[in-house]
Formats: structure tokens, C-alpha cells, sequence
């Protein structure tokens, strides 16, 4: 050969070598194993039977949603479904299935098993999963080809896209389901970028790489199978020990760390904090409408403006949130963020709303009206949150003359203390992507599972009946409607926006939060 | 020593079945609605409330639900869980390893501690040594697990980095976990072994023997310790018995499998065949250790040894 024919050759192989592999957006590091450290331990990984949030954290990643909602705006996006139609009266839904999707076990993804897959959740599976509640009026579903089914609803149902992208309504394998019967809670099967390899039951549940993975929802950040060949999934109930295995490495991401250790982190070069604001409802008290005194509207608007909200940020939440000015969070569409202008924090207006309604105060100022003390009863229930703001609470109503007796329940007795009638607050929050959340919590056909302020208006039950079957714009404006008048009669108390605190270890890279800042972990790759 | 054995397996039986008869009855004589109890907070369809009422039968009559769970455990089957679905034996055999992993090291700490720190105290009695000794143990029980839990954490995980923190499996994850609660269960058996020695060493035959001109240390070790030990063995066996049954802070700490958050978590969801099941089985380690301690009793000490052997 010529000299310059090596050269040229040597050339060719050169560029070879230095160009990236083909294929893929950007050549990022692919393997490495994800340690991470949860709070809560988990009941089953069957989507049709769990209730609760720590299970869906895992299920969404190995399974997928025929939707999927874009967090930045909350806009409804594709996932497994490419394209949707709804039918004018609202009651169905049509849907055009991903071609070319498979399950784990390999077996095709297509109508039948959408169908398969809502046929099942009706079915009395023993335990009460969320799953049923998400379906809402199903009235069943039609396989109109292999990649077409439609939906049908008793009733209109407006939420149910968003409902779509949940976790416990992402598609299972008929085959899986089949041959595992009971069992399936132990070995599930979806078309998720990872796959459930196994579950020790109180100590953590190892998901490995779909190496057949193409089929990534349009806002994921790459196409094609996940980066991180392995999750191990642990759980860790103690904060101080997640902080520990933290710093030590022992895990590369732990989620919920507690407020006070955050501080702490931010001087370490070896980890991240990272906030998400989850679509939902905020950390709010909701006053029993039922029960005197708090039946009276001067009492329950004068309890409003006798609480800093500023001043729980910074107590309990060590600054680490902001005062909720919605009975939504900001980031649920349809948030109308109106508690500012129409209950600032101001306790003298809450000493002369009381004053203007009849109640003296007393020799302990503690205010009182025909012989009656101005007394709220509040139960909170262990371990749900509000130990911390109720006797902040306590104090500020204090100020105004408002005596606040707390008892603390297990949270099973505290929903039942609602429905005697027996507790004068009421508190919840929720993560939910949608704003019909509020029905949950102020509804007339709720009181019997949640509703906690006891309301039975019927003028807000009709205005939430006819926003769950309007579309999007106007469905929007209906629930900023409702939120003014819940809000201007006292039903609910906003205060303070919950907020998720997760902390990555350096080397973890794009690591995000889905709509209610659930871990979304496969566009997540770990640098060396 | 065989119908000895027999005796008191035999009288082991009344006691698991009275066990069983009342952790049934508190579970379902709880005041309030289990099905709502069981459904709270989980936004439940009226649907779903009216299968769990079918699923759990329970508007029949508490004798035959309870002849019915009877009946089944005796057959191994302890039903299924409610929240998991899967059978309740199959949970508890799970988490069980863990605690026996974890009981039988801590309480090997734990003796080997006390047994060291009260055989050196009554040996060398009301000097400095004694009362340093005493001191440790008090530090030792006043520090509560929780707080020496996480203390454990930092500095021998965090900041040496000797030992992982959490999780399970291989004997460096369970030392830190095992200290926790050794150091919390020695301070007793110090002070137990040092008292009862004290009274043993006080004997005539010990005089004896110290008469006959035998070490100090053999005196101590073979002819006094071995009787001073009955009141000891019967300590371990109580603290035995609680750790079988599960030690829900060091697992929660730790992040430990075990029986601990296994019954916590069962109370907690009111999960009544998971709850039944785990009470059960922790009644039966209970039991079986208390027959082991009484078996002791025979080995350690040679009067009780003949005196059954006279007894035929």
C-alpha cells in the first residue's frame, strides 16, 4: 500500500474511534445502579390493590400510562395512548395505541390488554386499592382493533385523562395477571423502562434495566432503554438515618429529608437538594361547619386571620415552603390563589369580627357568648403531619380569644371522630394532578370518607358536579369559582404549600420530579 | 428429666391457646366499625366497603370465627393478609429470620457485657472497680435505644465508616444494631449477676473451698458462678422473650426486616389475621425460651439436678 493510502486509513480509524456511538440523543454514561432510600414501606406492588403514594413512587417505573402530564404546565401529553378523541356527550373516551409495545414477559400491549386492564380493577380484588376511585362511572370497555379502544363512562367524567396518567391505571399484562393470580402483587408485570426483579418485603425491592425499552412518553428527556442498569429501592423510615446513608453513600438518593437536616446540605459539596411542588392540595385546616362554634361564619373567618402563615414557614418548615394561598397547590391547574387578599394576617380584624358577633372576652381571654367559651375541639391524627402547626395554631387563636383544646388520635379514629361529629378542625392534604380534588374534600356524597369540613352546600355540590363534566377551560374557571366561595365562607383554611425535599448525591444527573414529584428515574444517569 | 420435659410442654399448651383465645377477642372487640377502620383514609367506593364486610365475615357469631381461625392455624394456615394479600405465614417467615438473627446476637452482647462487668464488680466489691463497673451498666440502661441508635450511626458509620448503617445480611450490618440493644439489656444482667454472686460467694462451701486453699478466680468461676447464674438465666430468658417478638425501634433505625415493624404495621392498618398471626407466633418463642430457661435450671445447678433425680 502507499503511504498515503495508510494515512488515510489511519485517518478513517481515528474518527471512527472519536466519534460517538451512533444512535441515542447524547453519548451519556450507561450503566451504574441507583441507591435509593424511601420513607414509607410498601403494601403490594399490584397497582389495582394498593392505596397508597409510597407503592405508586415505585410503579411508575415499570409501568407506563396511556397519558402522561407535562409538569412545567400540567398539560395532558402522549404516553402509550398516541392520540385521543372524547365523544361529545363526554361519557367515552377513544384511544390510539403506541404500536410496537411490549410488556415484560414479552407479550404484546394493545387494546385487549387496556381493556383487560380496567375490566380488572372493577373486580373485587379484596382490598380498597385507588385504582377503583380513579376509574370513576366505568361503564366498560370496546377493542375496536388492536391498537383502538374506547372507554365508556356511566356518566360524563371530565377528569379522566388526567386520571389516565396515574400509576394505578397503567396497563398490565392479561398474561402475567393470568398465570400469577394472587400473586401478582409479588412479581407485577408492565411495559415500563425498568422491570421488578424482586421485592424482600420491609427491606427494599430491586427493579432492573428493559433492555427492549423504545417507547419513552414525548417529554422524557431521551428515547430508548433506561441509563441506570439497576434500582435498589430501600426503605428507610428514619430521617436521620436517610440523612446518615446520605453522606456515607450507602444510597445516592434519599427522598424526604427532614427540613432541620436540609441546612446541613446545602454545605455539602457531595450532594444536591432539590424542591419539587406537588399538584394537589396544601398543608390547610378545614373548620367542621356542623359543630358550634365553629358552625358560625364570624368564627371560622375570624380563626383565618388570626394565623401567620409566615410564621409556621418558619417555625415548623424551617423557611424551607411558603404560605398557601389556595386550597389547591400552585402547581394544580386551577389554582386560584385569592387567601391573601381575602384573610391577610390580621389579628386585631379577628378581635373585631368577634366583637361584632357577640363574643366577650372573658377574665382568661378566652372569649365567651351566652355563657358559652368560644371552644374548638381539634384531634389530629398521629403521624399525619400537622403535630408540629396545631399548637403554633393553638397559640396564634389564642391571641384573638379563640381557646383551641388538641388531642392527638390514630389517624383511623380521627376520620371516624369526623363522621361523629365530634372534632371542630378538620386536616388534609393531598397529592392529586387534578382539581377535582376539591369534590373529595367538600362534597355532600364525600362525608362519609373525607369532606373534612362536613359541608353539605348544595350550590357548591352542583357547581362541582358541572365542573366534572365541563371541558378543560371551563372546568378551570368553574373550580376558580368554587374556590372563592369555599374560601369566603370559611370551609378551608389554607396554610402552607407542601414541598418535596429530595437529596442526590453529585454524581446522580437528571434526576425529576413528575406532576406530584414522584421520582421519575429513567432519564437519570450517573456521572463517574 | 424426660417427663419433666413433657410436663412442661404439656402446660406450654393451655398457655398458646389462652394467648390466641385473647388477642382474638381484643381485635375484634375494639370499639368502632374494623371494615371502616380498615378502609379509612383509603378513598373506598361503597362497593369496596361492601366486599371487604363479605371478604372478612365478620357478622358471624365470635365463637365460630374463632373456631374457624383455630382450626386453620392448627393446619399451619394463618390466613392471609389483608393489605399484602399474601399468607400471613409466608410474611411472618419472612421477618423472622432477621429478628432471631438479631435477638440471638444482642443477647450474646448483652451477657457476655453483664456477665464481664458484674462477676469483675462483686469480685473486687465496694472499690473503685465495682462502682466504675455500676456506673457503666447505669449509663448503659438510662440511654434510650433510639437516641443510642442513631449516636451508634454517626459515629461509627458516618464518621469512621466501619460499619454500613442500614439494611441486612452478614454479620457487619448486625453489629451495630446488636450493640444498640446489648448495651441497653447488659446494665441488668451486670447488676443481677453481681448481687446474686455476692449472695453465693457468701456461702459455706465457698469458704470451704477458699479454705482448701483453690485460686480465687477457680473459686469464683467454677464453684460460684454456676449457681449465682439461675436468677441470671432467668432475666435473659424474659429479655429473650421480648426480643423474639421484635424490637421495633432499632429495626426502624436500622432499617431492619424484622418482627417488630411487622406487628407495628399490622396494628396499625388493623390488619387482624397479619395482627393474630404475629402475636401467635411471638406467644410460641415465648413459650419455648421460658422451657429452655426451666431446662437450664438443671444443667446449672447440680441440687435441682438430683433432686428431680430423687423425686422418681
Amino acid at each position: 500500500m502507499s503511504k498515503r493510502c495508510v494515512l488515510v486509513v489511519l485517518a478513517g480509524l481515528l474518527i471512527a474511534v472519536l466519534l460517538p456511538p451512533g444512535g441515542g440523543a447524547v453519548g451519556q454514561t450507561k450503566g451504574g445502579k441507583i441507591l435509593f432510600a424511601a420513607r414509607q414501606d410498601i403494601d403490594t406492588l399490584d397497582p389495582h390493590i394498593t392505596n397508597r403514594a409510597a407503592t405508586r413512587k415505585i410503579l411508575i417505573q415499570f409501568l407506563d400510562t396511556l397519558t402522561v402530564i407535562n409538569p412545567p404546565d400540567g398539560k395532558v401529553t402522549p404516553g402509550l395512548a398516541e392520540s385521543w378523541d372524547v365523544a361529545k356527550d363526554g361519557k367515552s373516551y377513544t384511544f390510539k395505541l403506541r404500536r410496537g409495545v411490549k410488556f415484560h414477559d414479552g407479550t404484546p400491549f394493545d387494546a385487549s390488554a387496556v381493556k383487560f386492564t380496567f375490566d380488572r380493577i372493577q373486580e373485587p380484588l379484596g382490598a380498597p386499592g385507588v385504582a377503583r376511585s380513579f376509574l370513576g362511572p366505568y361503564d366498560g370497555a370496546d377493542v375496536v382493533d388492536p391498537l383502538t379502544v374506547r372507554v365508556r363512562f356511566k356518566q360524563p367524567y371530565a377528569p379522566f385523562l388526567r386520571m389516565a396518567a396515574l400509576s394505578p391505571l397503567g396497563p398490565v399484562s392479561p398474561a402475567a395477571v393470568k398465570k400469577a393470580g394472587q400473586d401478582f402483587g409479588r412479581a407485577p408485570v408492565g411495559t415500563g423502562a425498568f422491570m421488578v426483579k424482586e421485592w424482600v418485603p420491609k427491606s427494599h425491592v430491586t427493579l432492573v434495566r428493559n433492555p427492549d425499552y423504545n417507547w419513552a412518553p414525548a417529554i422524557a428527556k431521551h428515547k430508548g432503554p433506561a441509563y441506570a442498569e439497576e434500582i435498589v429501592w430501600r426503605f428507610v423510615p428514619e430521617p436521620t438515618t436517610r440523612t446518615a446513608i446520605l453522606q456515607t453513600g450507602e444510597v445516592n438518593i434519599a427522598e424526604d429529608l427532614s427540613y432541620a437536616d436540609v441546612a446541613g446540605f446545602e454545605k455539602n459539596p457531595d450532594v444536591r437538594i432539590l424542591r419539587g411542588v406537588p399538584a394537589g392540595t396544601p398543608w390547610a385546616i378545614y373548620p367542621n361547619v356542623t359543630r358550634f362554634p365553629t358552625s358560625e361564619p364570624a368564627v371560622r373567618r375570624a380563626l383565618h386571620h388570626a394565623i401567620s402563615k409566615d410564621a409556621i414557614v418558619r417555625v415548623v418548615f424551617d423557611g424551607q415552603s411558603k404560605p398557601a394561598l389556595a386550597l389547591l397547590q400552585p402547581t394544580t391547574p386551577g389554582a386560584a390563589p385569592l387567601a391573601g387578599e381575602l384573610f391577610p394576617y390580621d389579628p386585631a380584624r379577628a378581635r373585631k369580627i368577634l366583637d361584632d358577633a357577640g363574643w366577650k372576652p372573658g377574665a382568661d381571654g378566652i372569649r365567651a357568648k351566652d355563657g358559652k367559651r368560644l371552644l374548638l375541639t381539634w384531634i389530629f391524627g398521629t403521624n399525619n403531619g400537622y403535630e408540629e402547626m396545631a399548637p403554633l395554631v393553638q397559640g396564634m387563636a389564642r391571641e384573638v380569644g379563640i381557646d383551641v383544646q388538641l388531642r392527638e388520635q390514630p389517624r383511623a379514629q380521627m376520620y371516624e371522630g369526623w363522621r361523629k361529629n365530634e372534632n371542630n378542625v378538620g386536616e388534609l392534604n393531598w397529592w392529586f394532578p387534578d382539581p377535582s380534588i376539591l369534590t373529595t374534600n367538600f362534597h355532600t356524597s364525600r362525608l362519609q370518607a373525607f369532606n373534612p369540613p362536613r359541608l353539605s352546600d348544595p350550590e357548591i355540590d352542583k357547581l362541582l358536579d358541572q365542573a366534572a363534566a365541563s371541558e378543560e377551560g371551563p372546568r378551570l374557571e368553574l373550580y376558580r369559582k368554587i374556590q372563592r366561595m369555599l374560601l369566603e365562607m370559611g370551609a378551608g383554611i389554607p396554610l402552607v404549600d407542601q414541598v418535596t425535599i429530595v437529596g442526590v448525591r453529585k454524581e446522580v444527573r437528571d434526576y425529576a420530579f413528575n406532576v406530584v414529584t414522584f421520582p421519575v428515574l429513567y432519564d437519570v444517569h450517573l456521572a463517574r | 428429666m424426660l417427663t419433666y420435659i413433657r410436663r412442661r410442654l404439656l402446660l406450654a399448651v393451655p398457655v398458646v391457646l389462652g394467648v390466641s383465645v385473647v388477642v382474638f377477642s381484643i381485635v375484634h372487640l375494639l370499639p368502632g366499625d374494623p371494615v371502616l377502620a380498615i378502609l379509612s383514609g383509603a378513598n373506598a367506593t361503597a362497593e369496596q366497603e361492601a366486599e371487604l364486610r363479605a371478604q372478612l365475615r365478620l357478622e358471624e357469631p365470635l365463637t365460630v370465627q374463632y373456631l374457624r381461625f383455630l382450626g386453620r392455624a392448627l393446619r399451619g394456615d394463618l390466613g392471609r393478609s389483608i393489605f399484602s394479600r399474601r399468607p400471613v405465614a409466608e410474611e411472618i417467615g419472612e421477618q423472622l429470620p432477621s429478628t432471631l438473627q438479631l435477638a440471638g446476637t444482642a443477647i450474646l452482647i448483652a451477657a457476655a457485657l453483664g456477665l464481664a462487668l458484674g462477676v469483675v464488680a462483686a469480685v473486687r466489691r465496694d472499690t473503685w472497680v465495682d462502682r466504675l463497673a455500676m456506673l457503666i451498666a447505669l449509663g448503659g440502661v438510662s440511654m434510650p435505644s433510639f437516641w443510642l441508635g442513631l449516636l451508634l450511626i454517626v459515629v461509627f458509620s458516618l464518621q469512621l465508616g466501619w460499619f454500613p448503617a442500614t439494611g441486612h445480611g452478614g454479620v457487619s450490618r448486625l453489629i451495630l444494631p446488636a450493640a444498640t440493644i446489648g448495651l441497653n439489656y447488659s446494665a441488668v444482667i451486670a447488676r443481677l449477676v453481681r448481687s446474686s454472686l455476692l449472695e453465693v460467694l457468701g456461702n459455706g462451701y465457698i469458704a470451704t473451698a477458699r479454705a482448701k486453699g483453690l485460686a480465687e478466680w477457680l473459686v469464683v468461676l467454677k464453684h460460684a458462678l454456676g449457681n449465682a447464674l439461675i436468677p441470671v438465666t432467668t432475666i435473659v430468658g424474659v429479655q429473650l422473650g421480648n426480643l423474639l417478638a421484635g424490637t421495633i425501634v432499632v429495626e426502624t433505625v436500622f432499617s431492619r426486616q424484622g418482627m417488630g415493624r411487622l406487628a407495628v404495621t399490622a396494628v396499625l392498618d388493623k390488619d387482624y389475621p397479619l395482627i393474630q398471626g404475629v402475636v401467635l407466633v411471638s406467644a410460641l418463642g415465648y413459650v419455648l425460651v421460658n422451657l429452655l430457661v426451666d431446662l437450664s435450671y438443671s444443667a446449672l445447678d447440680p441440687r435441682i439436678r438430683h433432686r428431680e433425680a430423687e423425686d422418681r
